[in-house]
């Protein structure tokens, strides 16, 4: 079961099984790659962008608390990596960057990038998980030294993930144990997790153009609606290509953490975009890259969609954002100070 | 029935986990914020992950929606900047008070009436009594845990807007209330210490963010009689501290009775160089409409005893017989019997 299922996202991604790391998610599987590239290169410059997920922000600031060089690469006021930033990179050196942002969707072409990083003689490693409706998986795999994709984030099961690696042995493993996933990964293999894994990615995949259709539909039939019934909003980034399955939106200075509340308390789901452990919102760092003041990157609501999701839940959501939005308006008094 | 929708303040402990219980159970539609004050990124200190998922787990256990919002920005602005620069001015603060002056009972009040709340409730041992549409501020019936003091600056409208479901209890029926409930929270420590203050304690909080003057200390008469490692760590009324104890001299204990906040002098001296017949406040707020001259119980701490007083004027309190003085930066709170009746900051 468990190597059909690493033949199957083999033969889906374009490499060879033995390029197929399991992991428990894209957490894991970063972690892997950032602190076992890291431990193994003393002196490489690890980069990453500024509006990396916590994942890859903080296992390489821990890096750069310990004496190794890191660099955040700037991005523009849309989240869009400034490419001038890569002329730092040196032969050796791990660039880390995201197809597609997390919280804003924003897509940076990281096929440009793949080919300039590797020019330079450097690793490039694409956190691919929220990439599936912009980036075929296989073109990701292909271009990267290392990606990462996770379970559910396509509707499979969470605590199961993978990462494609080209050259298993550039990179110190971080566990130590049995001998499974090459060593690097050591532990017993979740095979019922990764097969199911692997049943969904395919799936996924056969009805992917057909998905990213509909979450075109869907995202603009959002985009329509909040403007019909809200009057002071921007959409993140709206000048730039985005993924099909995020909107992000910026409410002035309406708190979202109120708006949260009042939204979840009505049933719909949405979120802030960042949040500690805690659950407690906090500025988004990826706003406050894009060089967002504080107090608006307070006031940022994500909303994302699904292939399952229907064109009246759009309507229905959209209409329950709007009351609580109408309704904390009107109190001037609660507004970030 | 449903009497009202509450936004109920549950900072994972025993108090607001048994006023989670009480409000579902008198027909209140409840739901649950953790306050995240402070903790910074990694969520140490107090509104610790632990206890943020402590009120979580309450609120699932009783089936109500649970939020967290973070009021750490406006927590520093009003709480812990004010803290440390009431410290630099030789005063002696009560955070607990801005607090509930500016984050509970303003902050997240005006938050809930902004998200259409009818009430917020927290833990607080007090109590509110509405007589004929004047809502009065009551000690909690547990004399050991009444916390009426810190609430002593919140006025009528917020009363009328505030549930406090464990006043009438005392602190073993709330625990057995919770563990009745089978809350997790029921056999919970209390805070019992300045909430933002980490476990390294106030000198060190205070001396790594503001600076601290060693100097002398002297009698009354200017005779140096010690030295000191901060005068801003000292306040009106010590025996000990900053390094140097405060010896008795000639039999009679010492006391701290003022600081000079140009030259750090600290000046010591008896019980009765303490003493004062009236306190001046300012940052004065009363809970209800009163009229002065009034006759009063002034309490100058937290815990523990009243004064009688004429609350002469808003801003000057006079006490029937000499009295120890209030440390300037202390709030004294006005109780008439039971009611606490309004409150100020002595200077």
């Amino acid at each position: 079961m468990l190597e059909d299922s690493r033949e199957n996202f083999a033969i889906n991604l374009g490499v060879s099984p033995d390029n197929i790391v399991f992991t428990s998610g894209a957490t894991e599987s970063l972690n892997i790659v950032i602190q076992g590239y890291g431990r193994a290169h003393p002196n490489a410059t690890i980069f990453h962008s500024a509006i990396e997920h916590p994942a890859v922000m903080k296992p390489a600031k821990y890096f750069s608390e310990h004496g190794h060089n890191v660099v955040s690469l700037e991005v523009d006021a849309n989240g869009v990596l400034k490419f001038e930033q890569l002329d730092m990179v040196q032969p050796g050196d791990l660039v880390c960057v995201m197809p597609v942002n997390n919280e804003i969707g924003v897509i940076n072409d990281v096929i440009k990038i793949s080919e300039f990083v590797h020019e330079r003689g450097a690793l490039l490693l694409t956190d691919c998980v929220q990439s599936f409706y912009s980036f075929d998986p296989k073109v990701l795999s292909e271009i990267s030294d290392f990606a990462v994709f996770s379970s559910h984030k396509l509707g499979g099961p969470q605590g199961v993930g993978l990462l494609v690696i080209k050259n298993r042995k550039i990179i110190h493993p971080l566990s130590f144990g049995g001998s499974q996933e090459w060593e690097l990964r050591p532990g017993t293999t979740p095979a019922f997790l990764i097969s199911a894994f692997s049943f969904v990615f395919n799936k996924a995949l056969q009805q992917r153009a057909e998905s990213i259709a509909h979450l075109e539909k869907c995202q603009q039939s959002c985009i329509d609606e909040l403007h019909a019934s809200i009057s002071d909003f921007e959409v993140n980034a709206i000048a730039v290509p985005r993924s099909p399955h995020i909107v992000s939106i910026n409410l002035g200075n309406l708190e979202s953490q109120m708006l949260v509340a009042m939204i979840d308390a009505k049933g719909v789901c949405v979120s802030r975009g960042s949040a500690c452990a805690s659950g407690a919102s906090t500025p988004s760092p990826v706003l406050l890259a894009l060089g967002i003041e504080k107090s608006k990157a307070t006031s940022t609501l994500r909303l994302s969609f699904y292939p399952e999701t229907k064109e009246n839940d759009i309507i229905d959501g959209v209409q329950v954002i709007a009351d609580c939005v109408s309704q904390l308006q009107t109190k001037k008094s609660v507004v970030n100070s | 029935m449903n009497k009202g929708k509450v936004l109920l303040a549950m900072s994972g402990g025993v108090d607001s986990s048994t006023a989670a219980v009480l409000l579902t159970q008198q027909g209140y539609e409840v739901e649950g914020v953790t306050l995240k004050l402070w903790g910074g990124e990694t969520d140490s200190g107090c509104c610790s992950l632990a206890d943020v998922e402590d009120a979580r787990r309450v609120a699932s256990q009783l089936g109500i929606t649970h939020h967290v919002f973070n009021l750490g920005d406006e927590f520093n602005k009003y709480v812990v900047e004010p803290y440390l620069e009431s410290h630099t001015q030789m005063l002696t603060p009560n955070p607990c008070i801005e607090c509930n002056r500016h984050i509970k009972f303003a902050g997240l009040h005006d938050r809930a009436m902004a998200m259409g709340f009818d009430f917020v409730a927290t833990g607080h041992h007090a109590r509110i009594e509405n007589d004929n549409g004047t809502f009065k501020l009551m000690r909690g019936a547990d004399d050991k845990k009444d916390q009426s003091y810190v609430l002593s600056m919140v006025g009528q409208t917020v009363l009328s807007q505030t549930l406090l479901p464990v006043g009438d209890l005392t602190k073993d029926q709330v625990r057995k209330i919770a563990a009745d409930a089978g809350l997790r929270t029921a056999s919970k420590a209390e805070s019992m210490d300045v909430c933002f203050i980490e476990k390294k304690g106030r000198e060190d909080f205070l001396s790594s963010r503001i600076e601290l003057h060693p100097g002398k200390i002297v009698d009354s008469n200017g005779v140096e009689v010690g030295s000191h490692s901060g005068a801003e760590l000292l306040t009106i009324g010590q025996r000990r501290g900053a390094g140097v104890a405060v010896a008795d001299r000639a039999g009679e204990k010492q006391y701290v009775v003022s600081r000079n906040p140009d030259t750090y002098e600290v000046t010591v001296g008896t019980q009765d160089d303490l003493l004062s017949r009236e306190v001046q406040i300012r940052q004065v707020s009363t809970t209800r409409k009163i009229e002065y001259p009034i006759k009063v119980q002034v309490q100058p701490r937290a815990h523990g005893k009243s004064y009688d007083a004429i609350w002469k004027t808003p801003e000057l309190i006079v006490f029937d017989e000499k009295q120890t003085r209030i440390a300037p930066g202390q709030t004294a709170a006005c109780y008439i019997g039971n009611e606490c009746i309004g409150s100020g900051i002595a200077i």
